[in-house]
Formats: structure tokens, sequence, C-alpha cells
């Protein structure tokens, strides 16, 4: 979908209920949907966990640093919650505990890849008592054709209704399903929409006037979840569902620093003022931006760089999907066929987009894209007028080699 | 209504996708005007010059017609015109196997001895040999990165011909070389294929003002762009394209003023640098803000490179400094805009803290300064290497070189570079890329113009009104 500007009258959403017309060909396909081809682009060989093979020994580095009287508190970016998960547990079988208690000692650590080696790098501890811990691993020395992924997008349609879907989460075995009106519980979400049936729901208390291109976000944490809309943040527990809302601007959590969505608004702004519907991470504390006319800005280190590519109104990325240090993202552009987006797979090459040959036809109109959040999967709404229905699907790369 | 706004959107959509599907197929033909703003006096690889205008414009020019046997690409080094290698335990016996089918620009095979005797021109301290298809080479000292040494330009393979004629195996040859213009041809028989331009132009001694306007003007098809002039070129419709940052922008503070007692004081003066305005405002987003000397795509490490922690002026103290010490006389090229800009930035930072920085851009003798805003470029190789290198540029200005053995680890380079940064003598204050403005007849190409590792790829680049 083109996303219009604010400004504009033109009325994207209708939120007007649609007839349902039960469950076709499409969703059956979309499970079976595999678009598999090989990137062009040669890859590295590279463990499949990421940084994992280096995680045993930066553990002991860091339990040689810290020793195991006090519990630590373990820090990575976003965007390597796998690698953070690997280490947690390899501590904790070292005998160091760790706690999100500020008062612990700080191990904030990362991984990286330079050209020559890979890298795992903590700083333990603050001020005088600050030491660095360091573990490598010398990068492959060739590039070896056959080790290139088979990389490929896998979608899976997780629920249906007729009334517009902006978001969807799973908990457990239930999905939290936000609609402008309202939070829906349903039931069974693994039954995808079969089995699965609304539970439960709570209106979204609120006075303010929703934007035309409405849009909004879900965070889950354990029972509790936030729902983020322009203007507006929701906070809520799923058992027993509930629901408090209050017109409040609070960043979204897509990754990037953010001051939210503005009231009558569907764009985010960076703090310095850059304007963008949907961002990306691709790793290494980078972002892939579509911003206005479909322009797309790779931003790292808060240096913006215009990718040479197609417009693209939407955007997600997989960072460390597949191979360590590459990553790929999903645009969602609009084809010649009304009311048929597609989705298609590049593998991200510097400031570069590398076609990977896979492209996804959508049953509808694209209506949102979230990226895929840690190790869970991206999100995409799509809207398919014909069938008069929204239909939420999970986004997931397929990696062989 | 909504209806007909619908249409309308689809229209549009369709319209946008018809835009996007009608990319032309390459063509190929025509000349590529591409500008560079220093003198070259030679094309020869193995010939140093001591101007870093001219070594950044040769760097340019010469791998588009001599190649090394490596060469560094995002992934890391790669085999070029060496197919593979392998070292004895010591890594200071190295063979390297050549990759067999490549035509010299004389239509000719390339052979090894040819190979070996180039090299043993650029680096004569080396024992080289040829092997049959491989090339021997006997470093003497240990030597484990020599496949990222030998990716430097320094040992493209060149070949003397009678009349002292160069001639290599890339995508373009020599046609002729002037004071003011370098032409190459196409290599019909490259190895990896024609390139699509017939002529590459080089227009030499190009004031980078100048070569914004011919860009503008259509021309020029490629030039150098500085980070203050990417938003005129954006709002014009023009592509902008970079390479990863491999240029650090430091204030290095002048001897008299590098003694232990006025630690607090230089700590005081960097505590007052806003980076990321730098970046936004002054760069106009072309630039990464930087805490280390060796950019973290380099090092990997950059994040935790942290200056030492310790007193600073409070406020109270800086406003009781002598005059002399509230005033810092900052040096810059006068023919750098780039690092004008800047100074002008951190002049207004340090006055809301009480200094006050007079920018100096002198063009003959002018009052000793207390510090300078220098720019380092670096290679994209090993951290170890890109710290020594910018290290070693530096201590041309007065600033002490780090120790560190050549095939340092990484862990040794990150203590080197922290050390180097702890007496805050050099403040890393920006990483800039190389920043290349693209013309409007150049057609979208699989690969960029701007490497991503630094220099020109200007094989795969096509020209809309090429002749096919």
């Amino acid at each position: 979908m083109r996303r219009p500007s604010s400004a504009t009258d033109a009325r994207v959403l209708s939120f007007a209920a649609v007839g349902f017309h039960g469950r076709e060909w499409w969703p059956t396909l979309a499970l079976a949907a595999l678009a598999l081809t090989t990137s062009p682009v040669p890859a590295l060989a590279q463990p499949p966990a990421g940084f994992a093979d280096l995680a045993p020994d930066f553990a002991s580095s860091i339990v040689n640093a810290v020793g195991t009287s006090g519990p630590v508190r373990v820090a990575f970016p976003p965007d390597q919650a796998r690698v953070q998960a690997e280490l947690i547990g390899l501590l904790a079988t070292r005998g160091v505990r760790t706690t999100d208690n500020a008062d612990a000692t700080l191990v904030n650590a990362s991984c990286a890849v330079n050209l020559r080696d890979r890298l795992c790098v903590a700083e333990v501890g603050r001020g005088e008592a600050r030491r660095i811990v360091m573990t490598t691993r010398p990068r492959p020395a060739g590039a070896d054709p056959d080790a290139a992924p088979i990389v490929g997008l896998a979608l899976r349609s997780i629920y249906t209704q007729r009334a517009p879907i902006l978001d969807v989460a799973v908990a457990g075995d239930r999905l939290v399903v936000l609609t402008p009106d309202a939070v829906v519980l349903v039931a069974d979400a693994s039954g995808a929409n079969d089995g699965g049936r609304p539970i439960a729901s709570k209106p979204i208390a609120t006075a303010r006037v929703w934007p035309r291109d409405l849009r909004g976000r879900l965070r889950l944490a354990g029972q509790n979840f936030d729902a983020f809309l322009p203007g507006v943040t929701c906070r809520g527990t799923i058992n027993p569902l509930a629901l408090v809302c209050a017109d409040d601007s609070d960043a979204w959590p897509i990754g990037l620093e953010n001051s939210g969505i503005a009231p009558s608004r569907n764009a985010f702004s960076t703090p310095d003022g850059f304007t963008f519907y949907e961002a990306a991470p691709v790793g290494a504390g980078r972002f892939l931006l579509a911003g206005e006319r479909g322009a797309l800005t790779l931003m790292d280190a808060g240096r913006r760089t215009a990718v040479r590519s197609d417009a693209a109104d939407h955007v997600a990325g997989f960072p460390g999907a597949c191979v360590a240090d590459a990553a790929y993202v999903i645009l969602g552009a609009r084809t010649a066929e009304p009311d048929n987006d597609t989705l298609r797979l590049f593998r991200l090459a510097d400031a570069r987009l590398v076609p990977t040959g896979s492209t996804t036809p959508l049953p509808g109109t694209l209506t949102a894209l979230w990226s895929a959040t840690a190790s869970g999967p991206a999100t995409a709404v799509v809207h398919d007028s014909s069938a008069g229905r929204y239909e939420a699907f999970h986004l997931t790369l397929s990696c062989a080699r | 209504m909504k209806r007909f706004i619908s249409r309308c959107l689809a229209l549009a959509s369709v319209a946008a996708t018809t835009a996007v599907v009608s990319a032309a197929r390459p063509q190929y033909g025509g000349t590529l005007r591409a500008e560079l703003d220093a003198i070259v006096s030679t094309l020869d690889p193995a010939h140093a010059v001591a101007d870093a205008k001219e070594e950044a414009a040769r760097a340019r020019i010469v791998p588009l017609v001599f190649e090394t046997l490596t060469i560094v690409e995002p992934e890391g080094v790669r085999p070029l015109l060496a197919m593979s290698w392998d070292s004895d335990a010591r890594g200071s016996r190295w063979r390297f196997r050549l990759r067999p089918g490549v035509v010299l620009h004389d239509r000719k095979p390339l052979e090894a001895w040819q190979v070996a005797e180039s090299l043993r021109v650029s680096e004569p301290s080396w024992k080289v040999a040829p092997e049959g298809e491989m090339i021997a080479i006997d470093t003497g000292e240990p030597s484990p990165d020599l496949p990222w040494v030998l990716a430097d330009p320094r040992h493209g393979v060149a070949i003397r011909g009678s009349g002292g004629a160069l001639i290599g195996t890339g995508p373009f040859r020599i046609d002729h070389v002037d004071a003011a213009r370098v032409l190459l041809k196409a290599h019909e028989p490259y190895w990896r294929a024609r390139p699509f331009v017939d002529t590459v132009q080089i227009d030499i001694g190009r004031r980078l003002e100048v070569q914004l306007t011919d860009l503008e003007g259509g021309r020029a098809d490629i030039v150098s762009v500085r980070p203050i002039d990417s938003r005129r070129l954006s709002r014009r419709g023009l592509h902008v394209e970079a390479s990863r940052p491999l240029e650090l922008v430091a204030l290095v503070f002048e001897p008299h003023r590098a003694g232990d007692t006025a630690l607090a004081w230089r700590r005081a003066i960097a505590g007052t640098i806003n980076r990321d305005a730098i970046c936004t405002v002054v760069l106009q987003g072309n630039g990464a803000p930087a805490y280390s000397i060796v950019p973290d795509w380099l090092s990997g490490y950059a994040r935790v490179v942290v200056p030492s922690a310790g007193p600073a002026l409070s406020a109270a103290a800086v406003a009781a400094l002598p005059v002399d010490q509230k005033t810092i006389v900052l040096r810059v090229d006068p023919g750098d805009a780039v690092t004008q800009a800047i100074a002008e930035r951190l002049a207004v930072d340090a006055r809301e803290a009480g200094f006050t920085i007079a920018v100096q851009a002198p063009v003959g003798l002018a009052p000793r300064a207390d510090a300078r805003l220098v720019r380092v470029a670096m290679a994209a190789t090993t951290a170890d290497r890109a710290f020594l290198q910018a290290s070693g540029r530096l201590a041309v200005r007065g600033v002490a070189a780090a120790p560190l053995p050549p095939g340092s680890s990484l862990e040794a380079t990150y203590h080197a570079e922290q050390a180097a940064i702890d007496p805050f003598i050099v403040v890393p204050v920006v990483h800039l890329a190389e920043l290349y403005g693209i013309g409007d007849r150049v057609g979208a190409s699989v690969n960029a113009a701007a490497r991503p590792t630094g220099g020109w790829s200007l094989a795969d680049l096509w020209l809309q009104d090429g002749k096919p």
C-alpha cells in the first residue's frame, strides 16, 4: 500500500464491517509457500547460531573477570538477543547468576564482524573497575559458494477476521489481536483460526479520532502487554484480559529510538526529525527505513545513506537470520495487479539491496508489516477486499545449505 | 467518491509499478566522464607519492588498470589475480597460485614470471620467484597478513613494456595521460568481462566546487562530493554514493598543549564536542560520531574504546583560567571546507563551556596553533594495519605512534588504540566515508560506483545514452 500523507484526504483503510467468505485456497497455499532461492551474493560459512561458537569462550572470559560471587546484568544490542540468551545460559552453567537488577555488575556486550575477525567484546563493570573482555575467531578466508545459504520466505496464516487488524502477538496458546476499537483475546491461536475464536475483548477507551492510515503495535512481556496507537498507549494483562488506555505518546517498540506516532499522523520520526514509516533492523545497530515516497534509507550510527532501490512502502528485517553477518529484509510493494501486493526478499550488502529472487504474492493489500523481534517472526497484515477480510501472517526465513 | 479515489490510488500504484519495472537493460558504449581534484603525476602503482591527495586520486585510478593478487571486499580478503595461497607456519614463505586465463592489455597471457618481476619492483625487500603457475614470496620476517598487504594498490601487477609503457590486466587500459586528463579504454578480453563503457575520461586537478557544478550541469558523470554538498545534490535529484567510513577527523593537540599537567584541560575541551550535531547539521547526515581512531566496521570493538575517566575542569575552573588557556587557536587546512565547517561548530560548542576557539586557516605564516583539526585516511584492511596507518599519519603531526607489531591480535590492537586516545592528545570527532555524486546519464547497475571498501568500481557502470 502506498502510504498516504497524513494531510491527504484519501481514505485507505475502510473500517466498515465486511462479509466473511470463509477460508479460501490462499491461506492453505500460504502455509506451504516457501520460495527458495540461492542468494546471488557469496555468503560466508558461519555457524548456524551466528556467534554461538564464540559464546563458550566468551562466557569463560566473563566469569574470569567477574567471578561467581555476585549476580551480573547482561546487556546486548536489541538485535543480538540470540547470542545474549546463549551467553546467559552458559554463565548459569558456570555458576554466574544473571539478573535485571540495576545494582548487579553490568556486562555490556556485543558481537561484531570486522574484515578479518568475528568477535564478541564486553565491558565489565564501570569506572575504575571497568575491564574489557574479548573473544575472537578468524573469519573464513575464502568464499565458499557451496556454503551460500538457500534462503526462503515462509508465510503462515495465523488469524483472519472481518474487522481491521493492526497487529497480532502470540501469548502461549492464545493470540492477542489489536484492532482500531479493541484488544481481542483469541483462543487456540495455533489452530490458525480454524479453532481460533475470540474469547474476550476489551475496548480501547479514548476520545481520540484515529488518523486515516491507522497503525498500531503490540508488545508482550509475559502476561502483560502494551498496545501502542497514535497518541494513545494502553497497558493490559492477558489473564484476565484487562486494558487501561491513556492519551500518551510513548516511544513504540520498533527497535529504533522514536517518539511514537503523533495523534493525527501515520509516521515516526527519529530524534533528529527524520520521518519514516517503517524500520527494519538489519544488524549491528543499523536500520533500513522506509520513508516518504517509498524512499529507503540505511541508518547506521546516526548516519543516513540513501539506498538505491525500487520504492517500497513496507520494510521488515530479520537480523542475524540464516547467516550471522548478513541481513535479509523484505520489501512490500504494490504490483500492476490491483489488490495483490507482493513481498520481495533482499539481502542487504552495504547500502545496497541485492534481490534474492524470492517474490511472494499476497492475497490483497499489505496494510501492516512489523519486523521480527529477537528470534520471533515478522508480522504482516493483508486486507483482501474481494473476500472482505483482514488476515495476519507470520513471516520467517527458512535457511538451508 | 470513495471508489473514484480507490481507482486513482490503483492507477497511481500502476504508474509507480510501471516506473519501477521500466528500468532499461544496461547498454554498452559511451564515454564515462569522471573528475578528481588532485594532480596525478604517475600511474605506476609501485611509485610512492608523498601527497595524500594524489595518493587518494591514484587509489581510484590505479586499480582500474592494474590488478592485485588479492582484493579486500566487505567480506574480507578475497582472491583476484591469485586463486589461492598458503604459507609456512611462520608466515614468512608464501605461495600464491596464479589465476589462469588472465590476459594483459597487450592481449598476451599473464605469466607468473611477470607477476614476480612486478612484485620485486613494488617491494624490493622480498624474494619473489615464479614456480610454475605459482609465485613464491619470502618476506624474511613473519608476515601473517601478507594477503592483506598484497591487496594494496601499490602491489598492482604492472608489466613494464618497451618505452616505459605500463600494462596491466584490469578492466581498463591506459590510452592517454597528460597533465589534465587520463583516458582509459575498455579492455576487451578482460577476464571478468568487458566493461559496459568504451572509455573512461578522468579530468584531474578539478577543484571540488568545480566538480559539483560540472555534475549539476551534466558535464561529468561521477565526481567527488563533500559531505557538506550532499544535500544540494539530493535536492537536485542526483544520487550520492558512499563507501564505508574510511577517514577520521580528529582534534590533535600540539606538543606544547600535550603535557600531563594539561590533561584535565584537554578533557574539558574534548567534553564540549557535540558529535551528533556535527554529523547531522554540518555533515548533513554523512558522518558518523567517532570516539575511536579506527571505525567500528574495521575493528568491531569501537564501542568499548572509551576515553579515560578522570577529572575535567568545572565551569568555575574554566572561568578562572587565564586568558591564554581559555583561548584555543585551532588550525585547519585552508583548502578544506569540511574541516573548516567542523571547526566552526567546535567553536560554538566550546563557547558554551567558557572556552574560545579561534579557527585559523592560514595561507602563509601564522601564529602558533594550540591544536589542529586533521583528516586521516585509512585503507580498508585489518584493524591493526588500519590503526598503524592512522597513528603513523598522526605521528607526522607530532603525536607518537603507538608501538604495535604487524599482525597483532585484535585485543592488542584495542589496547594500543585505547592507550593512544587516553591522554586526550588525539580526540576522534567523526568518521567520514568517500562520497561520490553520480550523474543522470549513469544507469542503475548491480554494483555501485563507490566500492564499499573505497575507490571506484566503474566496470559495471553503463550510460543511458551509450550505443548498443
